[in-house]
Order: C-alpha cells, then sequence, then structure tokens
C-alpha cells in the first residue's frame, strides 16, 4: 500500500531535536516501509532538506512557525497537489487535522494515532471531535489510559479505538548484568561523573511540576541508604537550558538534600541510554495523568526495576513484578518507603529488573509495535 | 552574507555590569541590523540613540531624529508569530481611535520588518510624553481613565492569520492554582534553610498568606469567571500586561499608551488589579479613597459591571505583593533571605495591616454597578469578524528581508492601514473622521445597550441575573470571622473610634442563591460550547464565502 504519515507540526522526522513521537515514527517507520511504500510528512528543519528520500522512505518537511493552521495549510496544498494515491493517511497526535486531510484525500482511509489528551474540550471542539471520530477508521492509542479518555467525550470512538503500547530499542538499552556493552556504559558514565560504587536512583524527563521531581528530591531526606545518590536527566525543554523558577525550586531544594543530587541539564537522545544503563533505580514522577511515559520502556529495557505514579496510563506498565507504584504523587514519604525497601535489598530489586527486560523482549520493541500498526493498516482484527 | 540572527547577549556583557548599564548596550551586529531595517523606510536618520534594551530576551529600542521628526525603532523581543499577535493589536487599536501611535510603512508598504530571525517596527515618538505624578489620585485617575479607554479599543480584535494568539483568558484557575502552588514552595525553601536571616519570618508569615490564597480561590471559584469567559476573547480584549506609570503616558489628547509588545487576550481588569496592588505596595498601606478613585476613573471609560467589579475585588484579595515579592527566594535562596527578604516581609506585612478592612468597605461599592448580560455566550459579531491584514504575512526560517509581490501588499494594506505617502495628509484625515462617526456610532450603540440593561434589572430585580451573582457580602462576613477580628481588636485599642466605624460589617447580608461552577466538567462544557459556536460560525462565513 501507499501510506502517508502525518507528523505534528512541532518537530522534524527524523527525531533531530528529540520529542516522543517523532521518536516513535523513527522505531517503527523502517519497518513499516518494508511492507509497504511509506511518505512521512513533519515540519521543516534548517538543518534538513524540504524533501529527501532516506532508505526508501520518502520525507516531505511542510513549513509550520510550530503553528498547526500554517501546518494545516501547507499540509492541504501538498495533498491537493500530488500526484500520489495515498491509501492510507495515518494522522498523529492531531485529530484537528481529519477534516481538512478527508476532505482533500477522500478516498484515503484515515488511522489516527492518539499520544495523550488532545481530544479534550479545550483541544477541540465536541463538534469537530465527533466529526473526526467519523471520519476515522481507526484509532491507536498509546496507553488503555488514553482510549478511555476519547470514549469519554466521545463514546462513539469506542469500536474504533486500537490500544498500542509503544516499544524501545533492545539494541541501545540494554542490562549491564548482561550486555558487556552497557558494563562499559554504566562503568564509563559513573566514572565521568565519579560515582563509584553508589546506587543510582534515576529520573529522566524534562524538569517540571507536572512531571513532579521534586518530590522525589524532597523523599531524600527520608532514604537511609548513605551511599544513594539521586541523578535527574534532562532540562525545562527540549534543547533550552534556561532556569525556570521550577528548576531553581528543585535545585535549591537539592542543594540541602543528605543525599546528593546530581542534575546533568540537556542530554541528547542518543545518549540517554548511558544513564540507564548506569543507575539502579528508576523512578517517573507524574503528578498529572500522564498518557503513559516513554521512559517507562527505555528502564525496563536496560533492565532497571522502578517506581511510577498511579497516574494515567502508567499502572499499566506495572506488571509481574518489575516496580511499585506511588498512590499519592505528592507524597514524598511514599517514594522513599519504596526506595528504601529497594535499595536494601538490591538482589531482589534486580530481579525485578529483569522481569520488567523480559517484558519488553516479549512484549515492547519497535518490531511489535509495527506488526500492531500493520495489523491496523490491513485491517486485521487485533488480539485484544 | 550569513544573516546575524538575534539571540540574547546578557552571557557578552560582564556580569559585573550593572543592570542600568546592561540596558545600555547592544551588540554592533544589532546595531548594524537597526541601520538596514531603517533603510526599508522612507526617511533618513541624522541620529540614533539607544533608549533601553532586554539583553537577556534580545530586544532593544532606539529613538531616531528623521526628516520626518522623532521616531522609534524597536526589535521585538519576542517570536516573530507572537510578535506578530501584538503587532496586529497595535494596528486594531489605533483603527479603533486609540492613543497608540501607529507603525510606519516601509516603502514596499510592510509594517513591520523580519530581520535576525525578529520583528521591527518603527513609529512616531509622540511628543510631547510625560509620566504623571506616581500615587497621586488625579494621576493616578487620568492613567487608569487611558487604561479604561485602551481595553475599550482592544474589544473585538480578531489576529492576523499567521500570528500565534496570546490568551491568559482562560487561565486565571492555573494562575491561581500555580500561585498557591509556589507560596508551598516559599515554606519547603524556608525550611530547607533554617539558618538564613529571614527564614523563621518567612515560616511565621506563609501559613496566613497560603490559606488568604486558598480562600480566594474558593471565592474564585464561586465568582461569574467561568460564564464571564463564555463571552469569549473577542469580546473582552486585550489586557495590556504591563501598564504603569511608564507604558501610560500623558500626551497630546490624552493618555498614550506604549510597549504593546506583551498584549493578550484577558479579562482586562487584571491590568487595574495590579496597577491597585502594586501602588499600595508602594504607599505601605491601603487607602480605600485611591483605590475608589481609580476605579471610577477606569468606570468612566470603560464602564464596569458587577460581576468584573466583584473579579476585581477577589483578584486584589489574593496575596498578590506577597507572592510577586517572594517568589524569587527560589533563584538565590541564601543570599536573598539573608539580605533583602526579611526587610520586604516586614513592608508586606505592615501594609496588611488594613487591607481586609478596606477591602471590606470598598465591597459595598458593588450596588454601584449594574449585573451584566452573561445569558448568551460568545458574541456572534453581524458582520463577519475580520482578522487584521497586515500584508503578506509568510515568515521564511532564516529569511532575510522580506521580498513580495508589493502590488498584492498595498491592496491589503489600504483596506487597513493608512495610504502611502503621496496622499497621505488627506486619506488621513478622512480616515480619522471615519474612525471617530464609527466610535461616535458605538458609544450611543452602548449607551443604549446600557440604559437597556438598566431598564432590564429593575424589572427584574430578583430574577436570575442577581441570583447568579455571588454574594459579596457573605464572602467578607466569613472573611471577617477568620482573622479579621483579632486584627481589629489590635486596631481598635490604638484607634478606636475611626476604626470601628470602618469595621462595620456590611449590613446587607440578603439571601441570595449563589450559582456554583465547581467541576471541571461544567467548565469544559462551557469551553467546548464556545469551541463549537465557533465553528460554526466559521463554517457559515466560509459558506458565504
Amino acid at each position: 500500500m501507499n501510506v502517508l504519515l502525518i507528523c505534528t507540526e512541532m518537530l522534524p522526522v527524523p527525531n533531530i531535536r528529540g520529542g516522543a513521537i517523532q521518536t516513535y515514527i523513527c522505531g517503527v517507520s523502517h519497518l513499516l516501509s518494508e511492507q509497504h511504500q511509506i511518505t512521512i510528512i513533519s515540519r521543516t528543519d534548517p538543518d534538513l532538506p524540504d524533501e529527501e528520500v532516506v532508505n526508501g522512505i520518502r520525507y516531505v518537511r511542510i513549513d509550520s512557525q510550530r503553528l498547526l493552521d500554517i501546518y494545516k495549510d501547507g499540509i492541504v496544498k501538498y495533498l491537493s497537489e500530488t500526484e500520489e494515491k495515498y491509501d492510507i493517511i495515518h494522522i498523529f497526535n492531531r485529530p484537528k487535522l481529519v477534516l481538512p486531510v478527508s476532505e482533500v484525500a477522500p478516498n484515503s482511509r484515515i488511522i489516527l494515532s492518539m499520544h495523550n489528551d488532545m481530544f479534550k474540550p479545550e483541544k477541540i471542539s465536541r463538534a469537530e471531535g465527533a466529526a473526526a471520530v467519523e471520519k476515522t477508521d481507526k484509532i491507536i492509542t498509546i496507553s488503555k489510559y488514553i482510549g478511555q479518555t476519547i470514549v469519554s467525550y466521545f463514546p462513539e470512538a469506542e469500536p474504533k479505538i486500537v490500544p498500542i503500547y509503544s516499544g524501545v530499542d533492545l539494541s541501545r538499552f540494554a542490562p549491564w548484568m548482561k550486555s558487556e556493552s552497557a558494563l562499559q556504559a554504566r562503568k564509563a558514565i559513573r566514572s565521568k561523573y565519579d560515582l563509584g560504587s553508589k546506587k543510582i536512583i534515576l529520573f529522566v524527563g524534562r524538569l517540571s511540576r507536572n512531571k513532579g521531581p521534586h518530590v522525589l528530591v524532597k523523599a531524600m531526606s527520608e532514604v537511609k541508604s548513605k551511599d544513594a545518590v539521586l541523578v535527574i536527566v534532562g532540562a525545562a525543554w527540549f534543547s533550552d537550558d534556561r532556569v525556570s523558577d521550577y528548576i531553581a525550586y528543585t535545585r535549591a531544594l537539592a542543594d540541602r538534600s543528605p543525599i546528593p543530587v546530581i542534575t546533568t541539564g540537556f542530554v541528547q537522545a542518543d545518549e540517554v541510554h548511558n544513564w540507564f544503563c548506569a543507575a539502579d533505580v528508576f523512578v517517573c514522577t507524574s503528578i498529572w495523568e500522564e498518557p503513559l511515559a516513554r521512559v517507562h520502556y527505555e528502564a525496563m529495557a536496560a533492565g532497571l526495576p522502578f517506581i511510577t505514579t498511579a497516574r494515567g496510563g502508567n499502572p499499566e506498565i506495572v506488571q509481574n513484578d518489575n516496580g511499585y507504584l506511588v498512590q499519592n504523587p505528592e507524597d514524598p514519604s511514599e517514594y522513599a518507603n519504596y526506595l528504601n525497601k529497594m535499595l536494601s535489598n538490591l538482589d531482589y530489586t534486580r530481579e525485578m529488573g529483569l522481569r520488567g527486560r523480559k517484558m519488553v523482549e516479549e512484549n515492547f520493541t519497535w518490531n511489535h509495535v509495527a506488526n500492531n500498526i500493520l495489523s491496523v493498516w490491513e485491517g486485521i482484527p487485533s488480539e485484544n | 552574507m550569513h544573516e546575524y540572527t538575534i539571540e540574547p547577549w546578557d552571557h557578552l556583557v560582564d556580569s559585573a555590569t550593572s543592570e542600568a548599564d546592561l540596558e545600555q548596550y547592544v551588540p554592533p551586529e544589532l546595531e548594524k541590523m537597526a541601520y538596514e531595517v531603517i533603510s526599508h523606510y522612507d526617511m533618513t536618520v541624522s541620529e540614533m540613540t539607544l533608549i533601553t534594551s532586554k539583553p537577556d530576551k534580545g530586544g532593544a529600542i532606539w529613538k531616531i531624529e528623521t526628516n520626518h521628526g522623532p521616531r522609534s525603532i524597536k526589535v521585538l523581543h519576542r517570536q516573530p508569530t507572537r510578535s506578530l499577535f501584538s503587532i496586529g493589536a497595535q494596528v486594531y487599536v489605533v483603527g479603533q481611535g486609540a492613543r497608540v501611535a501607529p507603525l510606519i510603512p516601509t516603502k514596499e508598504n510592510h509594517l513591520y520588518v523580519q530581520a535576525g530571525g525578529k520583528l521591527w517596527i518603527v513609529t512616531d515618538w509622540i511628543t510631547p510624553l510625560e509620566q504623571l505624578m506616581k500615587i497621586d489620585l488625579e494621576g493616578a485617575s487620568a492613567l487608569c481613565y487611558g487604561l479604561g479607554e485602551f481595553h475599550r479599543h482592544t474589544k473585538g480584535y480578531i489576529p492576523p492569520t499567521g500570528s500565534a494568539k496570546s490568551s491568559r483568558l482562560y487561565r486565571w484557575n492555573q494562575y491561581y492554582e500555580k500561585m498557591i502552588q509556589k507560596i508551598g514552595w516559599f515554606r519547603d525553601i524556608a525550611h530547607a534553610y533554617p539558618e538564613t536571616v529571614a527564614s523563621p519570618h518567612l515560616l511565621s508569615v506563609v501559613d496566613k498568606f497560603e490559606q488568604q490564597a486558598l480562600d480566594m480561590y474558593e471565592k474564585f471559584k464561586q465568582s461569574s469567571y467561568r460564564k464571564m469567559i463564555a463571552k469569549g476573547e473577542a469580546h473582552w480584549g486585550l489586557a495590556h500586561q504591563d501598564y504603569g506609570w511608564s507604558n501610560g503616558q500623558q500626551g497630546p489628547g490624552g493618555i498614550w499608551v506604549i510597549d504593546l509588545d506583551g498584549v493578550s487576550y484577558d479579562l482586562p481588569i487584571r491590568d487595574l488589579r495590579k496597577i491597585i496592588t502594586s501602588t499600595m505596595d508602594d504607599m505601605g498601606t491601603w487607602d480605600l479613597e485611591w483605590i475608589r478613585g481609580v476605579i471610577d476613573a477606569y468606570h468612566q471609560a470603560n464602564p464596569l459591571d458587577q460581576e468584573t467589579f466583584e473579579l476585581l475585588w477577589i483578584d486584589m484579595a489574593f496575596p498578590n505583593e506577597f507572592y510577586k515579592h517572594v517568589k524569587e527566594v527560589v533563584f538565590e535562596p541564601v543570599n536573598f533571605m539573608n539580605t533583602e527578604l526579611d526587610a520586604i516581609l516586614d513592608r508586606i506585612t505592615l501594609t496588611e495591616s488594613n487591607k481586609w478592612e478596606v477591602l471590606s468597605e470598598l465591597a459595598k461599592d458593588k450596588e454601584k454597578y449594574l449585573p451584566g448580560d452573561y445569558s448568551e455566550e460568545e458574541v456572534i459579531y453581524d458582520v463577519t469578524p475580520n482578522p487584521v491584514v497586515l500584508g503578506n504575512t509568510e515568515f521564511k526560517n532564516n529569511s532575510e528581508f522580506k521580498k513580495s509581490d508589493t502590488s498584492k501588499m498595498q491592496q491589503n494594506l489600504l483596506s487597513t492601514f493608512e495610504e502611502p505617502k503621496k496622499s497621505k495628509s488627506k486619506s488621513k484625515e478622512s480616515k480619522e473622521s471615519e474612525t471617530k462617526k464609527s466610535l461616535q456610532e458605538r458609544e450611543s450603540l452602548r449607551s443604549r445597550i446600557q440604559r437597556l440593561q438598566a431598564v432590564n434589572s429593575i424589572k427584574s430585580k430578583n430574577s436570575s441575573n442577581k441570583d447568579q451573582l455571588v454574594d459579596l457580602d457573605l464572602l467578607l462576613k466569613s472573611i471577617l470571622e477568620d482573622d479579621l477580628p483579632k486584627l481589629l481588636k489590635k486596631m481598635n485599642e490604638e484607634k478606636p473610634s475611626k476604626t470601628l466605624k470602618n469595621t462595620e460589617h456590611p449590613s446587607s447580608s440578603k439571601s441570595v442563591k449563589k450559582r456554583k461552577f465547581n467541576s471541571n466538567t461544567e467548565f469544559e462544557s462551557i469551553i467546548a460550547k464556545v469551541q463549537r459556536k465557533k465553528l460554526e460560525h466559521e463554517r457559515k462565513t466560509k459558506k458565504k464565502k
């Protein structure tokens, strides 16, 4: 089939500027292109040509100024001028693109992938949302939670919802106990940051109140293990390292923490895995209703046991004793209790991590994701 | 030539440089670029003086002496799409008759130039402009009258295509929630740095201010806010967001408003509230007469309804100044708490001492204002809401100055802006009289509507409109019963007679039904309704075309 993928107006594909959706598309596009002819539309970028073909995938980049309206006009123009006939147009996370696209490409089947809550009333009107659902053949959601939120606004969407969990690159994320290269990475970054054999508690993500790392910093006052260290990997906004008041607040608390807290600032997407190899426990501290953070897959792939919060889709990933679920993400003590439990019995903790790794190998590789997407494209009813 | 990209230059300046000196420096590349931008205008410049700059953001303004008289050239520090929203607003309010300097078109009839990744504008330098006397009630009233005029002129603004809309209208909840969270941060920091001078002081007051914020937030949730915002962004128009004695100045014909960079859709009384509470902070005491005076002056220019007055009151009652002055503590906690914070807290506590007394008196003024009509949601204009047209708004990344089809541009410009130079004086006149006429028409329409509203409100004193109001008196009573009595008692001991008189409980605590909009779903359904209407409207207008 001839398939067009439409990314959001925010960042380009490939994911040279990061971005969860962009990473996702990069993870599956080469696998999908083995079966079908793939074109990917994303936004323009000074470091990328406006059009190119790489490894059989055609990339079209349309100016957006990060504004959906401008991007939408560009897409409509492209579709009305192109000679291509797309069997499927697969739109990522922008239900507002469904109507304009279907109008100009009425014979294409429209698939929508939803990565967060873009169907909520502040984001799309009831009328437009309903029309978009109507025009869409299937709606892939990255967690059951996201599917449920859509159904809560648009009950008629229910039969169209197909949850497909995201995936991870097993060649980059590996448990250091099992992989020589991961062990090397672990040693290298530990020596670079002078961490020796400390027990590393890892947070990876944007530093924002919604993501909640300040609660983890507060929890450090209750952590009993003297040789623990908290490493915060992330930045306020992609490659922007300016200090927001939230970051300043978290930093001010960290400066007085009895357990050392290291912040790394922004780390390039292709270097983040080193920190997963180096760590002992991973913590996701979402306070908001998180769709289901990618970092869980990465932690599990690196054989890391984790603590996550009972918010959004996060609980869906806690299975088979691979991690713990914090019920109140604003309560430092809950984190501290689990951390004390995990750090005082590292052998058991590592077994938890390996159970997570096994889960990833069996369910959450890019191959799994691509196969599930292919089933949707090819109209095969999913196993669920 | 590889074009210079404007980026913040604060890192280029020696850290020992004082703030004042910092604002007196721009990189030579930027100045060179200013001259290039100037070359796009039909003017010769004999002198250029840097007025001020924003080194941390990459913005600057110069005064230039030209053959057409003094002008200003300004590079807007925000993203081009965001700046376009403000430029559109400037064009719009000038068209509505506001005392705001019109943008001067380039030789190619653009209203701005894009260079170095930012937008540049040129305007006349309005002379003479004078800062009003600060704090003095007469000056303040003039300032606030000017603010009201400005707000009135922003109503109905639809931003140009390609601009990034800036709106805080729907975000008051988030603003207050954030304030409450951050007051919690202050406590955390004070606990984490117990050895600093101001830590115990901060801990001794933080609970009180947090409670105030929580109480006011509850009142806010019961206010008419949600009904009000359902009217939509264009209905309310824009808040300046940085209005004060330097951005509103006395000039020919009245108050001139400058520096529109930061305008955004909002309930415009946010601007009025900021002036009031920051002035009380400057005065060190709450001054009822002053507050009444400026609100009255504002009301003359942009009439307030009861609901808006009530929200202004709530916004004033939040611990705004505590929050504003203490929030810096997160950046350099040790230094800040050892040096400035103690005195700041002393001053805030002192100012606070009669805040609630004054607010409780002020609340009685609610009766002075007519209830607003919020029965219909978003205002749907009879005429298609035309976005401001700025000519070709297409941007190119890293682009040089814009080159585009000028004839098309001229057409666009002619419709919204003054004519090209040749016929300038004449056409300007006719344009102005046109504006005046439509202004008069609007005024008479407005007064007619007000008369109708007044009649209606008399007719239906106990009707639904009234029922949906939150009873301010009840709100106040609850405040009075909380922490005020102790305070009052103390003050009464000092000057018994006067204070007693002022603190009498509001007499009329009629039982009035309250309408609550507590749930998010209800809020969301209102937003959804608004958006649905918008969409329907857009569809209709498309069909018409």
